[in-house]
């Protein structure tokens, strides 16, 4: 009996792994044929002398673009910045949940969220091109691109990353003025803020990530290099890792001058962080520089896009606050 | 094998000695390991801080040419979070000590019984809803943690109980089927709350980092006198180890001394996981690693795991906190990693022994 149930079991657990495979192989024949009329369909009118492009993100990922994107995806934040930065706004079909920036970005559909991206809908959208944070997940990509999307990956924590980002996105989409027009305001407005500040004393900066347990910026981060860029010291930077849990004793210890933070919650305000054990030592707390970026400030010094040149603005002007009166 | 039907590994009259030298080192740890953090202070300087602090002597002690920073460093960071560390890891010790012989089963640890679980989903109802109330210095997050806790274990004892009993194996499922369904609700908070997900996730992190001595003070009361209170439980811990059946031939109210050790457990657990979040491992293993050395009295089993506890604590918080200065592990990684295999080391030491 025990046998026969055993039998009974494997069987309709092979009758289940076929239809699986079979359901799974006979949509994949179904998609690549739709994308085949669909690229017999739209044929060039003319000949557009960026187009194609073979463009490599800085994972490693080659993709050949083969017109000008006309269906953009971005699902980040930073990259949306860019795109709309680009004129290419009314491209973009689809955003994440963290686009929120320009104003247009937030009436974009959204199709991805920090549970993941909506890859049916990005699927069903058709796009042209997808521009995604980091790597991504392997699956995913695997899956866009065997549905025809290309697919790109952009990481950036530094000035110089950021503007390569840019560069690529704009060969990428066609928009190679633009993206040069847009790398030198921002490299003109950078060199002025570093002009401002070279002749500032150097000022020991801490920024705060989180505060349970303490994390700060540490080497590598995106905001070590705008406390840099400013002419400060960042007190972290001797720290493995860009976002270390930072050691209250040494916090103390090094003695920041300007304590910098965002305001990610309701109950974070200068007072309560004024008012940590162990923090009234500290000469940012005594001499009142405890600074918290609010709203849009937030966004703009944790988001290596576009408005990077602004966001080292208001971390400068955070830090000396006499040099932007 | 005494008279308890328990077997005996040490003399009874050496109890009082066991407790006496434990009690040393952990006073010993706690002198030693307020002197040593990443901070460059010299030993005899934070000697000077502390007694500084303490009545009468601070008349003789001069502190007016050590930098401010180091008295902030000593006695509002470093002293209050050794201090905390002795508190919690005593906690879970010697509650999971008491529940393991509780429910007779060695998988019992304060948080498989729900406690874990309720107080983060009581934190995240504060979190989420933004509650702020704060009563006796604890925050809005610490009381619900709380209160989630004690509901849980409530929720948990009466699904299991029984025909006015709470068969263990009952207990010990819907422990964790409560565990799973409140994990459940609070995961679903997360994804609809995705602004609050941080602080969430940090919380149930744990950490000893950064408290000072306003949450240190208000638990350390309470929690004392938890451990005291449970102090008064042994006899009838021991007589549950030998059946229920027999013990309550021989007089034991088991169901009665079963919600008294169940309630006093989960307040001293719960008054921890409140300051410090979840710190995992520590309820679990060092009952076991004291029952392997020490045998399975309870009048010795549960003081020694609370004071091993606290050593154990502190010492695994001292690697958190030094050893990739200036960055800190976090305490849980700390204590899984050593705990472990110093763990599994007693298990195979016993085994040759027996």
């Amino acid at each position: 009996m025990r046998k026969f149930r055993g039998l009974v079991f494997f069987l309709l657990l092979m009758i289940l792994l076929s239809s699986v495979a079979c359901t799974g192989k006979s949509g994949l024949e179904n998609e690549t044929k739709i994308e085949d009329i669909k690229s017999g369909e739209v044929q060039p009118i003319d000949e557009d002398k960026n187009f194609p492009i073979e463009i490599e993100d800085i994972f490693g990922n080659k993709e050949t673009i083969e017109k000008e994107p006309m269906k953009i995806v971005s699902l980040a934040p930073s990259n949306t910045e860019t795109l709309f930065a680009l004129g290419l706004g009314d491209r973009v079909i689809g955003v994440s949940s963290y686009c929120d920036y320009p104003e247009e970005a937030k009436s974009k559909e959204i199709i991805g969220d920090l549970n993941g991206n909506n890859l049916e809908r990005i699927i069903e959208l058709n796009p042209d091109l997808v521009l995604i944070y980091g790597y991504g997940n392997e699956d995913e990509n695997r899956i866009m691109r065997d549905a025809g999307i290309r697919v790109l990956g952009f990481r950036s924590e530094s000035v110089d990353e950021i503007i390569h980002d840019i560069e690529t996105i704009g060969r990428a989409t066609g928009r190679t003025t633009e993206a040069e027009e847009l790398k030198e305001s921002i490299m003109a407005k950078r060199d002025a803020i570093v002009q401002l500040v070279k002749d500032e004393e150097e000022v020991r900066v801490f920024y705060e990530i989180w505060h349970d347990p303490l994390m700060g910026a540490g080497k590598g981060s995106f905001m070590d290099e705008l406390i840099n860029l400013s002419g400060a010291a960042n007190i972290a930077d001797d720290a493995d890792g860009a976002y270390p849990q930072y050691d209250l004793e040494q916090l103390i210890e090094r003695d920041p001058e300007v304590y910098l933070s965002a305001h990610d919650m309701e109950d974070k305000t200068v007072e309560a962080i004024k008012s940590r054990p162990g923090y009234q030592v500290i000469t940012a707390v005594k001499n009142n520089r405890v600074h918290l970026f609010y709203g849009d400030d937030a966004n703009l010094v944790s988001r290596p896009g576009p408005r990077i040149a602004e966001a080292l603005e208001i971390v400068a002007r955070a830090i000396y606050p006499q040099l932007f009166e | 094998m005494s008279k308890d039907g328990i077997k005996l590994k040490i003399n009874k009259k050496r109890y009082g000695l066991i407790i006496l030298v434990l009690s040393l080192v952990l006073v010993l740890s706690i002198g030693f390991f307020s002197v040593i953090g990443t901070a460059n202070i010299r030993p005899l300087d934070v000697l000077r801080i502390v007694l500084s602090k303490m009545p009468i002597i601070n008349k003789h002690i001069e502190i007016e040419d050590l930098p401010d920073s180091y008295e902030a460093i000593i006695w509002t960071i470093r002293l209050p979070r050794v201090l905390l560390g002795v508190l919690v890891g005593a906690s879970l010790s010697m509650a999971g000590a008491a529940f393991q012989g509780l429910f007779k089963n060695p998988m019992a640890d304060p948080y498989v019984i729900g406690i874990s679980s309720g107080a983060a989903f009581g934190a995240t109802i504060a979190i989420v809803f933004g509650i702020n109330i704060s009563i006796l210095n604890i925050s809005s997050i610490s009381i619900f943690a709380f209160i989630g806790a004690l509901a849980a274990v409530f929720l948990v004892v009466n699904m299991a109980r029984f025909n006015h009993k709470i068969p263990t194996t009952t207990l010990l499922l819907s422990g964790i089927a409560t565990g799973q369904f409140l994990t459940a609700i609070m995961s679903l908070f997360m994804v609809m709350n995705s602004k609050d997900l941080a602080k969430i996730v940090y919380w149930t992190m744990g950490t000893l980092a950064g408290k000072g001595w306003k949450p240190l003070v208000s638990i350390s009361i309470p929690s004392i006198i938890s451990m005291v209170l449970m102090n008064f439980f042994v006899k009838d811990l021991n007589i549950l180890l030998t059946g229920e059946e027999s013990a309550q031939s021989l007089g034991v109210d088991v169901e009665r001394v079963k919600t008294y050790i169940l309630i006093l457990g989960t307040f001293m657990v719960s008054m921890s996981v409140s300051i410090s979040g979840i710190i995992g491992f520590v309820g679990l293993i060092i009952p076991h690693m004291v029952r392997l050395v020490l045998g399975a009295d309870h009048k010795i089993l549960l003081p020694a795991s609370a004071l091993v506890g606290g050593i154990f604590m502190i010492s695994a918080d001292l690697v958190a906190r030094t050893v990739i200065s200036p960055m800190e592990l976090p305490v849980g990684i700390i204590t899984a990693l050593f705990g472990g295999p110093f763990f599994l080391y007693l298990l195979r030491a016993s085994r040759k022994q027996a």
